[in-house]
């Protein structure tokens, strides 16, 4: 890596943490920081100390801080390289002596290890003031949804414009098909049960975060499909960057 | 140090409607070497630049900078860029620009704040260095620009409509930062509209239009020959000036007009209009050669 492009990486993070992830820390800081003000000093005693405590806290910690995985990716990836180019930063950035393969794939590390991190501090501090949360098991969670999402989220920013809007797009549907797909009596057209397969395996993802955050054993087949599906898309996307034109 | 060979570049949009942008263009510019690439608008300029920074392949045709593709040469030792379209994030200040762009450009940690701090001055942005970029003006934001494409000691510099935006005074500042720049290793290309600004800072301009190149003229050994128009300027004797050459006019601030003469004939003129009593201040082709072999190559204004 040149040292150059290792020495700009502080402004990646910091362009992260100042312009993608405040927003949705905001926003799970609202929609989690509410309620468990509330638990914890509207009523006579703090809610997450009684024999229901356990199961509100998981409620809400599955209703409120687990949407920063989403939320929070989206912001990290969406626009990221599609932006440079529409904005045409592009003609300042590598005109520099900059691998653009490099710097991007620079910028996914360093978003990816950021918003990581700020997930297992939400968790951790959530676990605090109301249950005790597992901060590896957050970690593992937030590692693979950024290493499949946010691999699919690469690719679609090096290959188009839009690819804020076919990031959500993709995401909705396969979320919307592939649940559909698997069920006995199959409703879907072939052709949609075709895509739901082709879609990224959100399904899968959802079902071993779910194993992850119940302490059971990870499907390992659906655990490498998911993995396989984040390095291809990664994969695809470092061959776009490399080869298509800065400039369209 | 670049050649292009045969490089075309053609459009094409997702219906397969093709725009030809760049047409088989062929052109060698040396190490050390000024060159002016002149054109109408849309003639193929920035497309010419953009294949030169590696920004896009051509479509046919070979572009190599010092023997490698562009964009292995612009990773490897990038390129002072000054592009037409300025676009920074506009929350940058403009000095945690310069600043950015130097870390990006590989200027060592211990010298980027001395760096920074030298094109600073160079462009006289200290009283704006802690404006954010949508704070600048247009003039100021193009030092910026300027400033920020010098903060590197690259072979090859490239300015793609550099005084655009600039007042007079720094429009004539320019000149003198190009004239610095220039050394026996270095490559500079300058894209404008402005054949006087060619005229004074390049060795050679390329004239382009329609996408291919017209004619390639060398500054500083144009001709000074050939049927040109004059203005003159006298002290006395515009009448007299006038008599001698068929067709010429004086004007109300008294200069005279002459229409396009050979230099014999002009010389002529001039002298016997001299024998009849005119004062001679001064005389001035009404376009250099470099406005006349522009105006050959692609005609009057459109």
């Amino acid at each position: 890596m040149q040292q150059n492009l290792v020495a700009y990486g502080r402004y990646q993070l910091t362009d992260y943490l100042l312009q993608k992830a405040w927003l949705p820390l905001l926003l799970i800081a609202l929609m989690a920081g509410v309620p468990v003000y509330v638990a914890i000093h509207a009523g006579a005693q703090n809610q997450f100390l009684t024999p229901n405590g356990p199961q509100f806290a998981t409620a809400l910690f599955n209703g409120t801080i687990t949407l920063f995985l989403p939320l929070g990716l989206f912001f990290a990836v969406a626009g990221t390289i599609s932006g440079d180019r529409i904005k045409g930063y592009y003609r300042f950035l590598f005109s520099k002596p900059v691998n653009v393969v490099n710097y991007y794939v620079q910028q996914f590390v360093l978003s990816g290890v950021a918003y990581v991190v700020i997930y297992a501090v939400i968790v951790w501090i959530f676990g605090l003031f109301t249950v005790h949360q597992s901060v590896h098991r957050a970690v593992e969670n937030a590692l693979l949804t950024y290493f499949l999402m946010g691999s699919v989220g690469l690719f679609l920013g090096a290959l188009t414009r839009s690819d804020g809007v076919l990031l959500g797009g993709v995401w909705a549907l396969a979320l919307l098909l592939q649940p559909l797909a698997i069920l006995p009596t199959n409703p879907l057209p072939y052709w949609a049960t075709v895509l739901a397969k082709v879609l990224p395996p959100v399904l899968k993802l959802d079902a071993i975060r779910t194993q992850i955050y119940t302490i059971q054993p990870v499907d390992t087949h659906d655990l490498w499909i998911v993995l396989a599906y984040g390095a291809v898309m990664f994969a695809a996307g470092l061959i776009v960057l490399r080869r298509a034109p800065l400039a369209r | 140090m670049i050649a292009l060979s045969a490089v075309s570049k053609t459009y094409r949009s997702l219906f397969g409607k093709q725009v030809p942008a760049v047409q088989d263009v062929t052109l060698d510019i040396v190490a050390g070497e000024v060159l002016g690439i002149a054109g109408p608008n849309g003639a193929g300029k920035s497309t010419i630049l953009a294949l030169l920074l590696g920004y896009m392949r051509p479509t046919s045709g070979h572009l190599t900078i010092d023997g490698v593709d562009p964009r292995v040469f612009v990773e490897r030792e990038g390129i002072s860029y000054l592009p037409e379209l300025m676009a920074l994030p506009m929350h940058w200040t403009a000095e945690s620009a310069l600043t950015r762009l130097a870390v990006l450009a590989g200027v060592p940690s211990n010298l980027v704040a001395l760096e920074v701090e030298r094109v600073i001055e160079l462009l006289q942005i200290e009283e704006h260095r802690n404006k954010r970029l949508k704070a600048l003006s247009k003039g100021n934001f193009q030092r910026v620009g300027i400033a920020q494409a010098l903060l590197s000691n690259a072979r090859v510099v490239v300015f793609d409509e550099p005084t655009h935006g600039l007042d007079p005074v720094w429009t004539l500042r320019f000149r003198d930062i190009v004239a610095g720049l220039k050394r026996p290793g270095r490559t500079i290309i300058i894209a404008s509209h402005s054949l006087d600004e060619l005229e004074r800072l390049a060795d050679r301009v390329a004239i382009i239009d329609h996408g291919r190149i017209q004619r390639i003229v060398s500054v500083n050994s144009a001709p000074a020959t050939g049927v040109m128009a004059f203005r003159v300027r006298l002290a006395a004797g515009a009448d007299a000036l006038a008599a001698q050459f068929t067709g010429a006019t004086v004007l109300p601030s008294g200069e005279v007009e002459i229409p396009p003469v050979d230099l014999p004939a002009l010389n002529a003129g001039m002298a016997a209009a001299i024998a009849g009593g005119a004062l001679i201040a001064s005389l001035t082709p009404r376009e250099s050669a470099l406005e006349q072999a522009f105006h050959s190559a692609v005609g009057g204004p459109r």
